[in-house]
């Protein structure tokens, strides 16, 4: 299966993910966050939020701890891989102790020229959803990937 | 400084928020911490094997910054109903980010912010720039 639009639908499993305080901690910490919400109980449980949420990007650890829709793709080479866009809608806060249904599809593949020659254009959706099967994040990362 | 909604206004520039410099390290924990093991981050062999001069920042650790930046200018007050961003440059180890915001539209009735966010360097190009979506509470 090449990089072209026969990828279109092609998903993945449906993966369990659990979201743990230390994980909030260790990415609010690498990305240098100093937000008391993803870290401290007490603080969290006086403001709205009523306890600790996670940072607003830590929805892209959702998409890595499985196998993508691309990792079984012949020929795919990772020095070739640009990221290119991103965009996260929010349907409520991640929170640690949650978990979570996440699946992974290939909702759209085209060509662009570029300066350097052909581009595809990769967009992968990812959906997070809570155990009453009700939405919390919804993900779309755009893979650019160097043909030439 | 936390927004507040009363005081917003359309076209109304937000205080940046100045990033310490990406370092090496950084970008090891912000891999170890996101998964994402790309050694495009890491490994300074495999990032000039594809063709650059050393190892760059994943895309998603300058959002990560427009994300501090977000909640850093809510504080409690709001959450963040959407971000859409576009990676336009490298990032690369030594580079100051400074996030920086617009208000672009206000809906009155719910009380919802759309903000241009964007991550500028040291030399005052856009690395990553899009929009945010917030609700004060």
């Amino acid at each position: 299966m090449p990089v072209d639009r026969s990828l279109i639908g092609k998903k993945t499993n449906v993966h369990v993910v659990d979201v743990e305080k230390g994980h909030i901690r260790r990415f609010a910490e690498a990305v240098g966050d100093p937000s008391p919400l993803y870290v401290d109980e007490a603080f969290a449980e006086s403001t709205p939020f009523r306890g600790l949420i996670a940072p607003p990007t830590f929805a892209t650890t959702l998409a890595r701890v499985i196998p993508g829709p691309l990792a079984d793709v012949p020929g795919f080479d990772l020095h070739r891989v640009l990221h290119g866009e991103q965009e996260y809608v929010f349907h409520r806060p991640m929170r640690p102790g949650d978990r979570y249904w996440v699946q992974q599809e290939v909702i759209d593949v085209y060509d662009r020229a570029g300066r350097s020659g052909r581009m595809t254009f990769i967009v992968i959706e990812t959906r997070a959803k809570d155990i009453n099967d009700l939405p919390v994040v919804t993900g779309r990362e755009t893979i650019i990937y160097r043909q030439d | 400084m936390e927004l507040m909604w009363e005081t917003l206004n359309e076209n109304m520039e937000l205080e940046p928020l100045v990033k310490p410099p990406v370092d090496r390290v950084q970008l090891v924990k912000y891999a170890g911490a996101s998964g994402d093991f790309n050694p495009l981050h890491t490994v300074e062999e495999f990032a000039r094997q594809a063709g650059l001069d050393g190892v760059i920042a994943h895309g998603m650790l300058s959002m990560g910054f427009l994300g501090q930046y977000l909640r850093h200018l809510l504080g409690v007050k709001g959450d963040i109903l959407r971000m859409k961003v576009r990676f336009q440059r490298m990032v690369k180890p030594g580079d100051v980010l400074t996030c920086r915001g617009t208000v672009r539209t206000l809906r009155k009735d719910d009380r919802i912010a759309e903000l241009e966010v964007a991550a500028v360097n040291q030399s005052g190009d856009i690395v990553t720039a899009g929009v945010a979506e917030v609700r004060f509470f």
